[in-house]
């Protein structure tokens, strides 16, 4: 009877050894994760973009600049770009605009979660100016809160991706931000009562204690500008779009108080 | 009562391997966790292989959130391999945070991969609007 008893601890304990060997030479990588999550925020609006909603200026088009919602890597998105039809002779945006309206000393916040499909020149081709924000619907965007990029063949002070902020014509902020806009990233603007802070992924990137007024659009678009001085003027003029620019918007919320 | 010798010391010689080899294998995974891949299978944050992905951080999200992250699994060994995946994520979560890793629209398991072969992938979580507020670590295996 002890024999067998010893027997049977002998095979389980064997049963174990064997599983533990194989387990521990079976190939594989361990990585390990983490967040740290928080409370979610109170959002006046939040845009998953499963459809149409009225709030976006769908029906606006500029040359051949598109807007739709889609499905991109599982998520709903609006999709928007313009494409390598886009030339010099004229205007191409895909702008997706939504009207606001807002107080010089409402506090608003704007969070956007989205990805392009290249980054505007930075490392692989792209032309035009793109962005994300919010603006007061001037020709030349005298009042600006955004993240914006402008390919090379803009001024090098707005090439790059940037943090940008102007009052009354006057650049309070151009703060490079060193990103890869093809990975998705969540976006925040915050227009304070201190000032306008800049956010990705959560994480302050850029603030200034000026803020822009008169802001009435809340817009993203890629469109073929290509922005520039003359005598101390900005001017912009088209530029030939050699592939397809894209962006994917996975959502925007947005909060105003 | 020489044969009860004989299976007392097969039952110790077992248990002490069992337990060597169990030690070996905490201390592998712990360095796999840190900064060293399987020699037969990487992950990396570039298509070139150059930067193993050890951990990956999400930083600071909201409840509601999602968010993912590229990577990059090549195969280093020089026959095929079948890929499977394992995450404790929604254990430590109690089922608040799902996360996905996936190719070419769905998941990686099962996808196999030749010598040679990386394959972009799209690792991702997504956090209930009902998940507790705190900090979350968990562990992925990446096998064959």
């Amino acid at each position: 009877m002890n024999s067998l008893k010893q027997l049977w601890i002998f095979f389980s304990v064997s049963i174990v050894f064997v599983i533990s060997f194989v387990y521990a030479f079976v190939p594989r990588v361990s990585i390990s994760g983490s967040v740290n999550v928080q409370p979610a925020f109170a959002w006046d609006w939040v845009d998953e973009f499963e459809s149409m909603n009225p709030r976006w200026e769908w029906d606006y088009q500029a040359g051949t600049g598109y807007h739709f919602p889609a499905t991109i890597d599982g998520y709903s998105v609006a999709e928007a770009g313009i494409t390598d039809g886009s030339t010099s002779l004229s205007y191409s945006d895909c702008s997706l605009h939504s009207f606001v309206s807002l107080s010089d000393t409402d506090t608003v916040i704007a969070e956007m979660r989205l990805r392009c499909t290249d980054d505007n020149g930075i490392t692989v081709p792209g032309q035009g100016s793109r962005g994300w924000g919010f603006w007061d619907g001037t020709e030349w965007g005298n009042n600006i809160a955004w993240f914006w990029s402008a390919s090379p063949e803009s001024d090098p002070m707005f090439t790059g991706f940037l943090a940008g902020v102007r009052r009354d014509g006057v650049f309070y902020l151009l703060q490079q931000i060193s990103i890869d806009m093809r990975e998705w990233h969540t976006y925040r603007i915050e227009i304070l009562s201190s000032g306008t802070k800049f956010l990705v992924d959560r994480v302050e990137v850029a603030f200034t204690s000026y803020k822009p007024r008169n802001l009435n659009k809340l817009d993203l678009w890629i469109d073929n500008y290509r922005i520039y001085f003359v005598n101390g003027e900005l001017r912009k003029e088209y530029l030939n779009v050699g592939q397809n620019e894209k962006m994917y918007i996975d959502w925007v919320k947005m909060f105003v108080q | 009562m020489k044969r009860r010798f004989l299976i007392a010391l097969l039952c110790a010689m077992a248990i002490v391997l069992a337990g060597a080899t169990y030690a070996a294998y905490v201390l592998w995974s712990g360095n796999v966790t840190v900064n060293v891949t399987s020699p037969d299978i990487g992950v990396y944050w570039d298509g070139q292989g150059t930067q193993p992905v050890s951990t990956i951080p999400f930083g600071t999200l909201l409840q509601g959130d999602r968010s993912n992250k590229t990577l990059y699994i090549k195969n280093k060994s020089s026959t095929t391999l079948t890929l499977s995946y394992t995450s404790t994520l929604s254990s430590v979560s109690n089922g608040e945070i799902a996360d996905t890793w996936t190719y070419a629209g769905g998941s990686v398991n099962g996808i196999p991969l030749s010598p040679g072969q990386v394959i972009e992938t799209t690792y991702a979580i997504e956090i209930s609007s009902t998940c507790p507020v705190q900090a979350f670590n968990w562990v992925i295996d990446l096998g064959v």
